[in-house]
């Protein structure tokens, strides 16, 4: 069923309005190709494809559960368009598969994977920022890698204990957050 | 859960636990459904943290068994057509950079410029109230004069005259079907039925029949879906298509079209 959470540009998305699509590729899709061209070197081919299956994206979401934008429009659809690209390259550097059943059944749920991922870089980009700023930076830091002596100056520690047991913490409350909020259930269960 | 069990999980995930440690560990989360979500979310929350694309663990639930629906469904691959299709006019129009496409896509840029600025304003009318007084039916195209006063098209323009709106769509709809050529007229009557009776979906579908019949009166499909927009309290579409009017002095209601971006 269609949401009435919807932004405007999403309703005339799903009704499917010709204008309107083609007043956002005029405004959006150079912007997409720029992107795509400087991050990896991807063709114009890459980019046709991440914006047609971004605008797809959001029309399912769209229509099987609505979509909350905080941003404007044009912001949102561009975040989307950019997480597509990234997981497409990263798909690229895997293991090419030579089983052509396998690869069906990925396209198949491809646009299901790209949906729950979106939805779920969001959820955690969101509750992220409901962390204080000392807990969010640090637990970047520490799953950017960054060595513990490192993180214990940074962040003034007295041991790696104090670091560890303060990122323990941060992480406990980071799912703490998720559990709660109205998305989790359809997320992760 | 307690602290104790969630060290474990950071063990397990971490792949610090011997063999035979993780197997017990299996064992109890595949009895423990609590512990199995957790150890989930926690090993979501690493990918994330690390930037990580590839996870694509997907629960089954009652929202994916949704969107697996309707990404088989017709609809859904109409929706793909549709979007294949506006970009492979994109793709079309690119292609043949003229002078007049640059102008008007400078005109598109300083119309869009003009919409980030417009936010700034509000206006003291509601957009129904701007819908009522911008819209008239002296814009409808006078479809009488085109034909027999006794053909479904006359019919069907009196019945929408005397407001019978049902009646009007009827004579119409049999007159769309007895003929083959696309007649823009029709659509943009259609498309003011629905608009009136707030069928924004069915209003566009007609209207953009009228717009993509590159006649002249394609403006006039642009000017009432403006007004459809306005009607259903959307200024932001309202406002990308009376852009997309003031883009040509010779567009149906230029000057109207100006005047009400500048209102909105």
């Amino acid at each position: 069923m269609e949401s009435e959470k919807n932004h405007p540009q999403i309703v005339a998305l799903l009704h499917g309005d010709k204008t309107i699509i083609g007043l956002l590729y005029q405004k959006l899709f150079p912007k997409v190709i720029i992107y795509v061209r400087n991050n990896s070197k991807g063709t114009q081919e890459d980019a046709e494809e991440v914006f047609h299956n971004a605008l797809f994206q959001l029309i399912t979401r769209a229509k099987v559960g609505g979509v909350q934008i905080n941003s404007s429009f044009e912001a949102y659809v561009f975040t989307v368009c950019k997480n597509l690209w990234l997981k497409e390259l990263s798909n690229r550097k895997k293991v090419v598969r030579n089983d052509s059943v396998f690869e069906l059944k990925a396209n198949e749920d491809m646009d299901l994977v790209s949906i729950i991922q979106q939805e779920r870089w969001e959820l955690f980009e969101e509750t992220l920022l409901k962390l204080t700023k000392n807990c969010s930076e640090l637990l970047k830091a520490y799953f950017k890698k960054v060595p513990y002596n490192e993180i214990i100056k940074k962040f003034s520690y007295s041991s790696e204990n104090t670091a560890f047991q303060r990122i323990f913490k941060c992480k406990k409350k980071l799912a703490e957050l998720i559990k709660v909020d109205s998305r989790y259930k359809n997320l992760y269960l | 859960m307690n602290d104790e069990l969630r060290l474990k999980i950071e063990e397990y995930l971490g792949g610090i636990m011997s063999t035979s440690e993780a197997t017990l560990f299996e064992q109890e989360m595949a009895r423990n459904s609590e512990l199995k979500e957790e150890v989930i979310l926690q090993k979501q929350i690493n990918h994330h943290l690390r930037d990580d694309k590839l996870n694509a663990e997907i629960p089954e639930n009652e929202y994916t068994r949704r969107i697996r629906t309707y990404v088989k469904s017709d609809e859904a691959a109409h929706i793909k057509q549709v979007l294949k299709g506006v970009e492979k006019d994109y793709k079309e129009r690119v292609k043949k950079p003229r002078r007049k496409n640059l102008m008007v896509a400078a005109i598109l840029i300083g119309a869009l410029l003009l919409s980030g600025i417009g936010y700034w304003y509000t206006s003291q009318a509601t957009p129904q109230e701007l819908y009522a007084s911008y819209y008239s039916t002296n814009d409808l195209p006078s479809v009488i004069q085109r034909g027999d006063k006794d053909s479904k098209l006359a019919k069907g323009a009196v019945a929408f005259q005397e407001n019978n709106f049902e009646l009007a769509l009827n004579y119409f709809s049999e007159y769309i079907e007895s003929t083959s050529e696309l007649d823009p007229f029709v659509y943009i009557y259609i498309g003011v039925i629905n608009m009136e009776q707030g069928n924004i979906a069915s209003a566009n579908m007609a209207l953009d029949n009228a717009i993509d019949s590159n006649t002249l009166d394609s403006s006039r499909g642009l000017w009432f879906k403006a007004l459809t927009y306005l009607k259903a309290g959307d200024t932001e579409n309202a406002g990308l298509f009376l852009k997309k009017l003031v883009e040509s002095t010779t567009n149906f209601n230029y000057s109207k079209a100006k005047d009400l971006l500048e209102k909105l």
